[in-house]
């Protein structure tokens, strides 16, 4: 009896247009409220299934510029803070999680991403 | 004694005869280190000593003595990457995460907004008009 495969993207729930090898963007809906995509620093991105295509590009090209400060060690975290080094010449600046207001424009990693995006 | 140029040419020929004993090209044993920090190390000691060290899984010494301090808290075994815990395990949610109620602004997206003007502004609608001040502009009275 013939039958059909899925495509590996159906079963895994990875979002084929945005994804490259090596940055799988997935297909979540158990974010935070009002989270729309998350970066993580295994080379993941976890987008919100209730977006639009079109949302969905203009959240990865977001999360991408995060996962690049990664790369470069400029940013990095942990379960319970946030370590920032803009270049070589300024000084490294740890933020508690929980004190800080995650996601917030205000913060230069998250402006970098917004003007690069 | 002063060293003519010739004597310093000579000199530099010996040591580069010693140095290179057998052409570029050819095999050659390693030799003895020269230079700035030549001494012998021990491999097998520098192992057995890394292994004698009681420290915490977050804090994991290298070899050369000084300490690597983890901030993720990368435990386990690190010559095994079977037994060791992976970074997405150690913190699973990330920080960097566009959050629309914060771009767009809370006034858009949230459902719990509460518009303090607007609010304001209702507990002054049945507010009784202020009485007029009398007007001392001009010298009236007088």
């Amino acid at each position: 009896m013939a039958f059909k495969l899925k495509p590996h993207s159906e079963v895994f729930g990875i979002h084929e247009k945005t994804s490259q090898f090596g940055t799988p963007v997935i297909l979540k809906d158990d974010l935070e409220e009002g989270v729309e995509a998350e970066a993580n620093r295994d080379g993941t991105i976890f987008v919100s299934s209730k977006l639009s295509d079109k949302k969905i590009e203009k959240a990865v090209a977001h999360e991408k510029v995060h996962l690049d400060q990664l790369a470069t060690g400029r940013l990095q975290y942990t379960e319970d803070s946030v370590t920032w080094k803009r270049d070589t010449k300024s000084p490294m600046k740890v933020y508690k999680r929980s004190e800080m207001n995650e996601g917030h424009p205000d913060f230069e990693w998250e402006d970098e991403a917004y003007k690069q995006s | 004694m002063a060293i003519t140029y010739r004597g310093q040419a000579s000199r530099l020929n010996k040591i580069e005869s010693k140095q290179n004993a057998s052409g570029f090209q050819e095999k050659s044993d390693p030799g003895p280190r020269q230079g700035v920090g030549g001494e012998e190390v021990s491999l097998k000691q520098a192992k057995a000593s890394f292994q004698e060290r009681l420290s915490s899984p977050g804090k994991k010494k290298n070899f050369y003595g000084g300490e690597a301090y983890f901030q993720d808290g990368y435990g386990g075994d690190l010559a095994s990457p079977t037994k060791m815990n992976p970074i997405t395990q150690k913190s699973k949610s990330s920080p960097f995460k566009i959050n629309e109620t914060l771009v767009a602004g809370a006034a858009v997206t949230g459902k719990k907004f509460v518009d303090a003007g607007a609010e304001v502004g209702k507990a002054f609608k049945n507010l009784k008009p202020e009485p007029k001040a009398a007007d001392l502009t001009d010298n009236k009275n007088n």
